[in-house]
């Protein structure tokens, strides 16, 4: 049972989350019409084994979305951070 | 029968309570405190089953968990459990086994006596006679092989038992009561923390249990228990089995309550698993005894010598009155030492030159005639051992008479947890045996685990590391001195790893699997070299005990075989649950009606008791249809349709899903969500609305209603509702933070219903006289918000079926009220209740597109909304949705279809092919929805077909292989219904 | 003229466990209002203010401690978003009012939440059955609360008092929720009404 620190409740089981994928890549700005950078951004991913952030969101609690680190070579789960905070430095 | 072998005192018995059970429908006696194993031994009952290839007699060979041959079933009825080891199950009242796998009886096998099959049975012998050119001949085999080879049966009833789960928490948790556990839960508690220990067995003290009553190991257990009972900060988890460690330090505990016989009527669980989240681990697992290889070694009678002690001290059998014990390291003495204390005449067999200090002066003075550097050749006797014979290296075989023999090839540390972990074992030559790796942080390893053998030492390390498992969760208390023992006994390693031993018979590696010396030199042969090859080849390691005696032994004779070394040969992976666990206890409760949790809209009560058939959608309980139209759904819902098309009907959509979407830039996110445009949708007015996913396939669609200028009421379908939501969070949160708008589910605040028909605006006039409904007031697709008595009420004049309707939404609380007043309103009009499949068949009819058109692959043209998306603002997958394959000849887009035979049925699922089609393969589409039109009087459906709408007025052929049915349909608009939309504006 | 109804109505008054020790009470509380408080990215202090000056309270700043006053309860349901919990409804139409509308919003929750009440010495134990929270009296104190899934649905559990835990469950799941309450409870016997 993964457990993920959730920036808002604390640490809970992973089945509280829903996952949504790689958190490193940046989404184009709304309108932007460059059909390629919607294409890298939808449909490609590097798919790292080792430190990654990925989007996950505590849909049965804050329903905060949140970017999480984990290893996915482990599973070793790292820091988290409010989407929309940003990175904490 | 052999006469009682319980000795007249000591063990760890209540002999004041004598319990009664039943053993292949004799009447057993026992004791409290006894295991099933140690009651039928101390009965005189060796011969626990049949092997489950070759029907060989067999009897117990351990103590514990570790037990190959003693599986029994338990239970009769729906409680029947087969494949239990009698060394697990703790003797109660009433018990009630039966030994399996042989016929008529285990005693009586004829099956032995089928020993033609054998050669088939051998290793590989799935592999090589029944794939490729001979497969066919299985079908010959299959019955024979079937009866022969396998265990206890399992039955078709249901457990009437209840299991249940639990969460738990804990700072560091202890996996197993020996010294070494005691140690560490005594340590961690002291330092403050909030401790944890399991232990699988009904006594604390792992290996302590096996000394004598009165002896220093005794009482050392008893001190060490009484510190951790005196402890408020321990909780003693006892009968509970670690399962496996999983991500996040969580642990699967399984707790059982067998002996206390649950009554599941006072809601008494039978097993409880319980999901441990641990802060910090501490492996105390301790080791298992593995056996020695030599020929007919699976006779009853030949036990593990650990075991051999664990009868007699613990359970006060005397398992044999002339004991042969064979050993290739210093535990075995021990066994050998009480065993002639308690009057068995004993040999000592020892592989090795000379034993540990003091060992050999403790043996003479006990009477025990001890033989250095000799090893077993072979058991004698059938159903019972009646001797062994045994041989110097190279020199003459010497026999000698005995009735049990315990053997010992030394100890495998228990790490299946550990491994679980991702700590990868290696092997220590010291041992001679596999140690755990480097942990990862937050675990620790103490005693026999960790190849330690001396109890002073392994209390020690116990001590320590549950002082470091506390440091680690941050404790700061003290933790004391360690605890010492009073007395050392002898300790020692293999000095010579066991090698093949000459000898007739077959000499079994894997008892539970009948994989013998020979099948591994088979696999060998056959270049199945890897121990996880070897493992599928012969099936070594499987089963209910997974190796645990053998898995050592069998990667030793691989590895000489090959030439390479023990560190080299490796072990096979380890995996969860270290021991069986029964279905039902991971199941819990989530069974039946509590599988998962239900929802019911406002109104649900009032369905079930006005003859509503209510059926599942997704999480929600719905009515299906109404018993006023009909007795099945088949008639009622076509008679719920009539209804709706020529009168009025009301039906519960409160299921939708419902979003308030608020604030400044609400107007600005849902123009960019949505691929038409909302930004200038007037206050009181909805619009139909589409959303793509990124990739420019459809996500949902919906109505969105403007209530004030910076007010949305968005609904959504029923199945994409949490989708959605969870889509706009996401936008919300991570793209566009800086858009002052909040998305709030509402889902649960309104309740919805539909009122639709003809006559539908005289109805809701009847209900609501002070509304005006007119089609300047309230025109199609307008909304309103008005206060009714201090209640809020919202009317959107929208239509799913094609005919003039009206949603009305009130909070949840007054759903009933509002429904019942609408329908005892508009009674003079005949309005009645809809369900589900009317609701569902009048809107494929009217052609909207659902769930089951929806299937994340399809675009807005190939929905025919190719003219919704607007071409004077960005939407979310706009720019995706020209690529160049989204505009590719061959799509499957929508159409409406109409039944050519009218005998025949159109179904959903069907495959569809052109007249000139070869019928194979995947077709050009598939029908997604299917009614019965009682506007055309015939089955019409909703599909997906290539190029569509250019095929319309086709004939085609819709193929349904499951019933074999081939049907004729034409290819027609998908709006059946008031394709002008003049009805729904009137 | 409409009338309102607890989504609980089939009443299993009186039922109780094996040996009917009766250390547990399962109930519905009625009669109150939740308002669900949400902030704009920039506009905390402007609502903020707007509360205080309405209704007196500072918006709390833990995520997993309840303010209490005489007049509700506010939770910080999210970094962003904010419950209160109140028997007053003039509070709830108060706050609508004071929230600037470049602020915040104001969403009335009330019909949408059912809120149930575990309690008694062995409320802990039946809760253990269902919810994966960490409930020692040390870490979960009173006054603490919780966002998470019971029997996979989110709700808000809230320790009340020593022996005394709240459940806001989502409207339509409540039967459900209630049900697998009165099921985790049977080994313990318990007391249920409305
Ligand atoms: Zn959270």
């Amino acid at each position: 049972m993964l457990r993920i620190p959730c920036p808002h409740c604390g640490e809970r089981d992973y089945t509280e989350f829903r996952y949504a994928g790689d958190a490193t890549k940046t989404r184009p700005a709304h309108g932007t019409t460059d059909a390629r950078a919607w294409h890298d951004h939808v449909f490609l991913f590097v798919n790292p084994k080792g430190p990654h952030r990925e989007h996950w969101q505590h849909v049965q609690g804050c329903r905060q979305w949140l970017v999480l680190e984990r290893d996915t070579g482990t599973n070793a789960v790292g820091r988290s951070w409010l989407a929309r905070a940003g990175e904490p430095s | 029968m052999t006469a009682s072998a319980r000795l007249p005192a000591g063990g760890r018995i209540d002999r004041e309570q004598p319990l009664s059970f039943v053993l292949d429908h004799r009447l057993l006696t026992g004791y409290a405190g006894d295991t099933l194993a140690s009651a039928l031994l101390a009965q005189g009952i060796r011969l626990v089953g049949r092997s489950f290839k070759y029907h060989r007699p067999r009897g117990l060979l351990a103590a514990g968990v570790e037990e190959p041959n003693g599986l029994l079933t338990l239970g009769e009825g729906g409680r029947r459990t087969p494949n239990v080891p009698a060394t697990v199950v703790e003797l109660h009242e009433g018990l009630f086994c039966q030994r399996q796998n042989g016929w008529p009886s285990v005693d009586f096998d004829l099956m032995a006596a089928t020993s033609w099959l054998a050669p088939l049975l051998g290793a590989g012998f799935y592999y090589k006679t029944f794939m490729g050119p001979r497969r066919g001949s299985w079908m010959f085999y299959e019955p024979f092989i079937r009866r022969a080879a396998g265990l206890g049966r399992a039955d078709h009833l249901p457990d009437p038992d209840r299991y249940e789960t639990r969460h738990a928490f804990t700072d560091v948790l202890v996996i197993g009561a020996g010294p070494a556990g005691l140690a560490a839960a005594r340590a961690a508690s002291r330092a403050g923390c909030r401790v944890t220990l399991v232990e699988q067995d009904f006594l604390l003290g792992g290996s302590l249990l096996s000394a004598a009553i009165g002896s220093a190991d005794d009482i050392l257990r008893a001190t060490l228990e009484a510190d951790v009972a005196a402890m408020p900060n321990v909780e003693v988890l006892r009968r509970t089995t670690a399962l496996g460690v999983y991500d996040g330090d969580t642990v699967a505990l399984v707790e059982r309550h067998d002996h206390a016989r649950p009554d599941p009527s006072k809601g008494e669980a039978r097993e409880v698993v319980i999901t441990l989240r641990a802060r910090a681990i501490v492996h105390a697992t301790g080791a298992i005894e593995r056996s020695l290889v030599f020929g007919d070694n699976d006779r009853p009678g030949v036990m593990l010598a650990g075991a051999v002690r664990t009868y007699l001290n613990r359970y006060a059998v005397a398992v044999g009155r002339q004991a042969v014990i064979a050993t290739n390291n210093d535990s075995a003495w021990s066994t050998a030492l009480d065993l002639a204390g308690a009057g068995v005449g004993v040999t000592l067999l020892d592989e090795r030159i000379e034993a540990g200090n003091g060992l050999a002066d403790a043996a003479r003075r006990a009477g025990v005639d001890v033989r250095h550097e000799v090893r077993l050749c072979r058991a004698l006797g059938r159903r019972a051992v009646q001797g062994v014979e045994f041989a110097r290296r190279g020199g003459a075989i010497e026999r000698r008479a005995c009735d049990v023999v315990g053997i010992s090839g030394g100890w495998s540390p228990t790490l299946h947890l550990t491994s679980h972990t991702g700590s990868k074992p290696t092997f220590d030559v010291g041992l001679d045996g596999f140690v755990p790796g480097p942990f990862a942080p937050g675990h620790y390893g103490a005693g026999a685990i960790m190849g330690t053998r001396s109890l002073a030492r392994s209390l020690a390390e116990g001590h320590a590391v549950g002082d470091a498992a506390a440091r680690h969760v941050g404790a700061a208390a003290s933790a004391g001195s360690a605890p010492a023992p009073t007395e050392e006994a002898p300790t020692g390693h293999a000095a010579s790893p066991p090698d093949r031993a000459p000898g007739r018979g077959k000499a079994f590696v894997d008892f539970q699997n009948d994989v013998t010396t020979r099948d591994i030199e088979l696999a060998h042969e056959e270049g199945y070299h890897s121990v996880e090859h070897l493992k599928r080849f012969t099936t070594l390691g499987m089963g209910t005990d997974q190796g645990k005696t053998s898995n050592v032994d069998a990667a030793r004779h691989m590895a000489a075989l090959r030439g390479i070394d023990m560190a080299a040969a490796g072990t096979t992976t380890y995996r969860p649950p270290y021991t069986p666990v029964s279905v039902g206890a991971l199941a819990g409760r989530s069974k039946g009606t509590h599988f998962r949790a239900t929802r019911r809209t406002p109104m649900h009560d009032w369905h079930l008791m006005n003859g509503a058939v209510m059926i599942e959608a997704g999480p929600w309980l719905r009515p299906w249809y109404y018993r006023w139209a009909g007795r099945a759904v088949g008639s009622a819902y076509v008679e719920e349709m009539r209804l709706v098309r020529t009168g009025v009907g009301i039906s519960d959509v409160s299921s939708l899903g419902k979003i308030d979407v608020r604030g400044p830039d609400a107007a600005l996110f849902l123009d960019r969500v949505y691929v038409n445009a909302f930004a200038k949708l007037p206050v009181g007015k909805a619009r139909y609305g589409v959303m793509l996913n990124d990739d420019a396939t459809v996500l949902d669609d919906g109505t969105t209603a403007r209530f004030d200028d910076n007010t949305f009421f968005m609904t959504t379908t029923t199945a994409q509702a949490a989708e959605v939501m969870s889509w706009l969070e996401f936008l919300l949160q991570t793209a566009w933070p800086e858009l002052r708008v909040q998305v709030v589910s509402v889902t649960d605040r309104w309740a919805g219903m539909s009122v639709a028909g003809p006559k539908a605006r005289e109805a809701i006039a009847l209900a609501l006289p002070g509304v005006d409904l007119s089609s300047e007031a309230l025109p199609y697709m307008g909304v309103r918000e008005f206060d009714l008595d201090g209640t809020p009420v919202r009317i959107l004049r929208l239509s799913f079926s094609g005919e003039l309707a009206y949603e009305i939404y009130v909070p949840a609380d007054k759903g009933t009220s509002m429904w019942t007043h609408l329908l005892e309103q508009a009674a003079p009009l005949g309005m009645r209740p809809y369900g589900l499949e009317a609701l569902a068949s009048l809107r494929i009819e009217k052609g909207h597109v659902a769930g089951l058109e929806l299937d994340h692959r399809n675009t807005l043209d190939d929905l025919g909304l190719g003219a919704m998306a607007s071409k004077s603002k960005a939407f979310i997958g706009r720019e995706l949705a020209g690529r160049e394959a989204l505009k590719k000849p061959g799509r499957w887009s929508l159409v409406g279809l109409e039944l050519l035979e009218p005998t025949a049925k159109l179904r959903g699922g069907a495959i569809l092919f052109s007249r000139h089609d070869a019928l194979e393969g995947h077709g050009r589409g598939y029908i997604t929805s299917v009614t019965w039109s009682t506007e055309h009087h015939k089955l019409i459906a909703l599909a997906l077909y290539e190029d569509g709408r250019m095929h319309e007025g086709e004939e085609i052929l819709c193929a349904y292989p499951l019933k074999n049915e081939i049907v004729r349909a034409r290819i027609v608009s998908p709006m059946f219904v008031d394709p002008s939309g003049e009805r729904v504006r009137a | 003229m409409l009338k309102a109804l607890s989504a609980l109505t089939t009443p299993l008054n009186g039922r109780d466990g094996a040996d009917g020790r009766r250390r547990l009470r399962l109930s519905e509380l009625r009669g109150w209002h939740v308002v669900q408080l949400g902030v704009f990215t920039g506009g905390h202090a402007a609502l903020a203010t707007a509360v205080r000056t309405a209704v007196g309270f500072e918006l709390p700043v833990s995520p997993t401690e309840a303010t209490v006053l005489d007049a509700a309860i506010v939770f910080r349901i999210a970094a962003d978003q904010y419950w209160v919990v109140t028997p007053d409804p003039s509070l709830v139409t108060t706050l609508a009012l004071a929230v600037p509308a470049d602020a915040g919003t104001v969403t009335p929750l009330s019909e949408s939440r059912t809120r149930l009440v575990i309690e008694g010495p062995d409320s802990r134990t039946v809760l253990s059955r269902l919810v994966a929270l960490d409930l020692h009296p040390g870490v979960f104190s009173i006054g603490h609360f919780a966002q998470a899934g019971v029997h996979h649905v989110g709700g808000l559990l809230y320790r009340a008092a020593a022996d005394r835990y709240e459940f806001f469950a989502l409207r339509t799941y409540a039967v459900s929720i209630w049900e697998v309450l009165a099921d985790a409870a049977l080994p313990i016997g318990y007391d249920a009404s409305f």
